[in-house]
């Protein structure tokens, strides 16, 4: 894995989510494209790549975000190394699979921020409706975003 | 599960919960610095999804500037027109405020009125005033200005009267020069301008003397300004001087006149008829 740039490109994926919502358009993001992101990095390369790069993508988050520091790194390294073991989204089909791969992830990644904020003695935000758009719209960035990390780690 | 991966699940378990317990000024100071270094994209993030809108707002302010110069432009053209209005009033009420400081201050009973009506033809000099016989206007009766005299009511209707004007040819009017007391008997002459006859030989009046009315012959009261000496000459039959008067009303702006109905109460002096 080519760690720099791809240290880069999360850091800007960290920084668009960051900025959409910043906007005076208030353009909301519905999804997640951090959590798409270590998933496709996960999917396409080694377990130790894995594990770091959703290290440091849940830490680029939480440092644009007023959250709690280190809950989106707890949530993404389990997913990460999941995504690896499962090896997803290989050959002709996977498009399909990148997208139930997301949408699966996101509901995975939802249980575990309830479960560590849980842990952690937190309040935790969000909801059903919220959850699932969320997970509807990973799901259908998740094909692209995977194609462009692999022209990245290739 | 081989050696290697049961390692690399413990890596992660042990990676999680660092993160999960992350002591605060370690969670701060890690915070500062990613957030310190993600900055400059978030503002090259910022730059180019700002573009739309700004490009967005441009446009719409465009337009928005151009509704509110319309709007503008209508609401600064009414203004001018009030303030031109305004003007006109507020010079209304100067001129009514002059006339009514020098109604109350003039030991004179004056009856206001307003021109309503000029002379039509060009040698006669007179004008129509809005009092008559009904409010006691009688033929004879002095017609004064803030300026000075102005003529006499020749012609009473119930509602309105004629008023020779002193600089009609056909006007005398008893006159004395202010200065020198130098009596004579002022009339129109030429257009806008009087003339003091009989004054004596060798006049001491001369160009800016003030001359009065000198209240003989009963039209007139004493003491009322006629106008300003502009020359001083030699007469026709060389037995008396005259001089040319530039009166102090100025009778082409004429609007507001007195006409001088008596003497009030408690004043002394000359009553007019």
């Amino acid at each position: 894995m080519r760690a720099l740039p791809a240290a880069f490109l999360i850091g800007l994926v960290a920084a668009v989510q960051a900025a959409c919502a910043a906007t005076p358009a208030g353009i909301r993001l519905p999804a997640d494209p951090l959590l798409v992101s270590v998933l496709s990095i996960a999917a396409l390369c080694g377990a130790e790549a894995a594990v770091l790069a959703a290290a440091f993508a849940g830490m680029c988050k939480d440092a644009l975000s007023t959250g709690p520091f280190g809950v989106s790194a707890a949530v993404f390294i389990p997913l990460a190394l999941l995504m690896n073991r499962l090896r997803l989204a290989r050959g002709p089909a996977h498009w399909a699979v990148g997208s139930a791969a997301a949408f699966a992830g996101t509901l995975a990644a939802a249980a575990l921020y309830l479960l560590f904020t849980a842990l952690r003695g937190e309040p935790a935000y969000g909801g059903p409706g919220p959850l699932l758009a969320a997970a509807l719209v990973n799901a259908c960035i998740a094909p692209p975003l995977r194609l462009a990390w692999r022209l990245v780690l290739r | 599960m081989s050696i290697r991966n049961v390692a690399r699940l413990a890596v992660a378990a042990v990676l999680v919960c660092a993160f999960l317990a992350l002591p605060a000024r370690v969670a701060v100071s890690t915070r500062l610095l990613l957030a310190q270094a993600l900055f400059p994209l978030v503002r090259c993030a910022r730059v180019v999804l700002d573009a739309p809108g700004r490009l967005a707002a441009s446009l719409a302010s465009r337009r928005r500037i151009e509704e509110e110069n319309a709007l503008l432009r209508r609401q600064c053209a009414e203004l001018r027109g009030q303030v031109s209005a305004l003007g006109g009033l507020k010079e209304e009420k100067s001129r009514l405020q002059r006339l009514l400081e020098f109604r109350d201050s003039s030991p004179l009973a004056l009856l206001p009125a307003e021109v309503i009506g000029r002379d039509t033809q060009r040698w006669y000099s007179g004008v129509v005033i809005d009092k008559g016989a009904r409010r006691g206007v009688r033929p004879g009766m002095a017609v004064v200005a803030e300026g000075g005299v102005v003529g006499k009511v020749v012609d009473c209707a119930p509602e309105i009267s004629t008023v020779l004007l002193i600089v009609d040819r056909r006007s005398r009017v008893g006159g004395v020069v202010a200065r020198t007391r130098e009596t004579g008997l002022a009339g129109g002459s030429s257009f806008n301008t009087l003339r003091l006859d009989y004054l004596p030989r060798r006049p001491d009046a001369r160009p800016g003397d003030r001359v009065l009315t000198s209240g003989l012959g009963g039209v007139y009261p004493r003491g009322l300004e006629i106008g300003t000496v502009i020359g001083v000459y030699d007469g026709e039959t060389g037995l008396s001087s005259c001089a040319d008067i530039s009166p102090s009303v100025d009778f082409s702006r004429l609007e507001a006149v007195f006409v001088v109905t008596g003497r009030r109460a408690g004043e002394e002096g000359d009553v007019p008829r």
